[in-house]
């Protein structure tokens, strides 16, 4: 896949997951690498990091027993219309791509 | 913990060095890779899979320059920095003007103008880190480790104000008419450039430190870089104004404002040493 193109999805990606519930970073990024496996983690933080300056997604500090705290992360308002315009575009870009016999 | 700690200041140092981040931000992303990297040990990973898993410093700053467009090109500007010292060498080296001393069409010698640039530039870069590391500076354990580390800090900011009032007299306070760059001989000129050769290996050696171990090494760099500026337009004005015929006083003239910088260059490589291995200057995250 696209790099460009594979970071967009990745970026849906990880608003999905943080659409039902917080979840900490090194979660997500694990979460992640398991469905892109090529995509390091470095690369997962720096997109979970812009989205959460871009307002997309936003951080709540949670308290973890003998170790430092944890950032929660979860999604916002504009967070959900960005993913509701991501999974439109995903879900046409399927539609578009069986239309041609494409599975 | 000490793998740990070593892993997290060089993610910092890489975000700052690299201008990847902004000081608030590097201190953010590296608390949050003290919570990932937590994490990866909680889940029983040793420090090399954790390491592994989560990128190298270097990794971690590239992906995250990536999504920074504007800081993304000024990421290059220490290595410009470096290329134009390498160029002052080599003009130095081959130049016909500096070894034959023939009359320069700059008033105060193309030297000490590139070398103003130089010094701005570096001290835009570098100032970043030093103010950094004074935000960071790991648990001071009583009042004259905070002392000495403040003053650690000013060093390289006094020697870029000496520097800037050495040019600033040297500009005002002559009478340029005066200057008779002619009368630089060939011997004093090598001489002139050997040190100042020896200079930029320190100041070479202090970067690679820098990077390598602690900010306040770049302090140390940045110090020599404006000792050099300095003792460069003073050597020269030496050398002109005091209308020295003698070799050996032309030799002395050159060599002696170029051992005090080198001797202060190094006291402040020594002094950060000591106090590096003394542990007061490496922080880590909270």
């Amino acid at each position: 896949m696209d790099a460009q193109m594979k970071k967009g999805v990745v970026e849906m990606c990880i608003l999905h997951l943080i659409q039902s519930e917080q979840r900490y970073g090194y979660e997500i990024m694990q979460l992640v690498n398991k469905a892109f496996p090529d995509i390091n983690e470095s690369t997962i933080y720096a997109i979970l990091r812009r989205l959460n300056k871009e307002g997309a997604a936003k951080v709540t500090l949670g308290t973890v027993s003998g170790g430092p705290p944890r950032k929660y992360y979860f999604i916002t308002e504009q967070g959900r219309e960005t993913l509701a315009g991501a999974k439109s575009n995903w879900r046409g870009l399927i539609a578009s791509v069986a239309a041609l016999g494409i599975e | 913990m000490e793998r740990k700690n070593r892993y997290l200041y060089s993610i910092g140092m890489h975000q700052l060095f690299f201008n990847s981040a902004s000081r608030e931000d590097a201190i953010e992303i590296v608390q949050d890779y003290n919570e990932n990297m937590a994490a990866a040990l909680g889940e029983g990973l040793s420090f090399y899979e954790a390491r592994l898993r989560l990128g190298s410093p270097n990794e971690i700053m590239l992906a995250l320059r990536k999504e920074n467009r504007f800081r993304k090109r000024s990421v290059y500007l220490p290595f410009v920095a470096l290329a134009v010292v390498l160029f002052i060498w080599s003009f130095l080296a081959l130049s016909e003007t500096a070894n034959n001393g023939v009359r320069s069409l700059f008033p105060l010698g193309i030297l000490e103008s590139i070398f103003i640039i130089i010094s701005f530039v570096l001290v835009w870069v570098a100032l970043r880190v030093p103010s950094l590391s004074m935000l960071l500076a790991l648990k001071m354990r009583d009042r004259r480790e905070r002392i000495y580390l403040l003053l650690l800090n000013l060093l390289p900011l006094c020697s870029m104000l000496l520097s800037y009032l050495g040019y600033f007299y040297i500009i005002t306070g002559l009478d340029l008419w005066l200057l008779k760059p002619w009368r630089i001989g060939p011997v004093a000129s090598r001489i002139l450039n050997i040190t100042l050769f020896i200079n930029l290996a320190v100041m070479v050696a202090a970067l690679y430190r820098a990077i390598r171990y602690s900010p306040y090494f770049i302090a140390a760099f940045i110090h020599t870089a404006g000792a050099i500026g300095l003792l460069l337009s003073l050597s020269r004005t030496l050398h002109t104004l005091s209308d020295l015929e003698g070799l050996h006083k032309m030799v002395l003239s050159s060599v002696l404002p170029y051992a005090t910088g080198l001797s202060l260059a190094l006291l402040t490589l020594i002094l950060v040493s000591i106090f590096r291995k003394k542990g007061a200057m490496v922080w880590m995250p909270k």
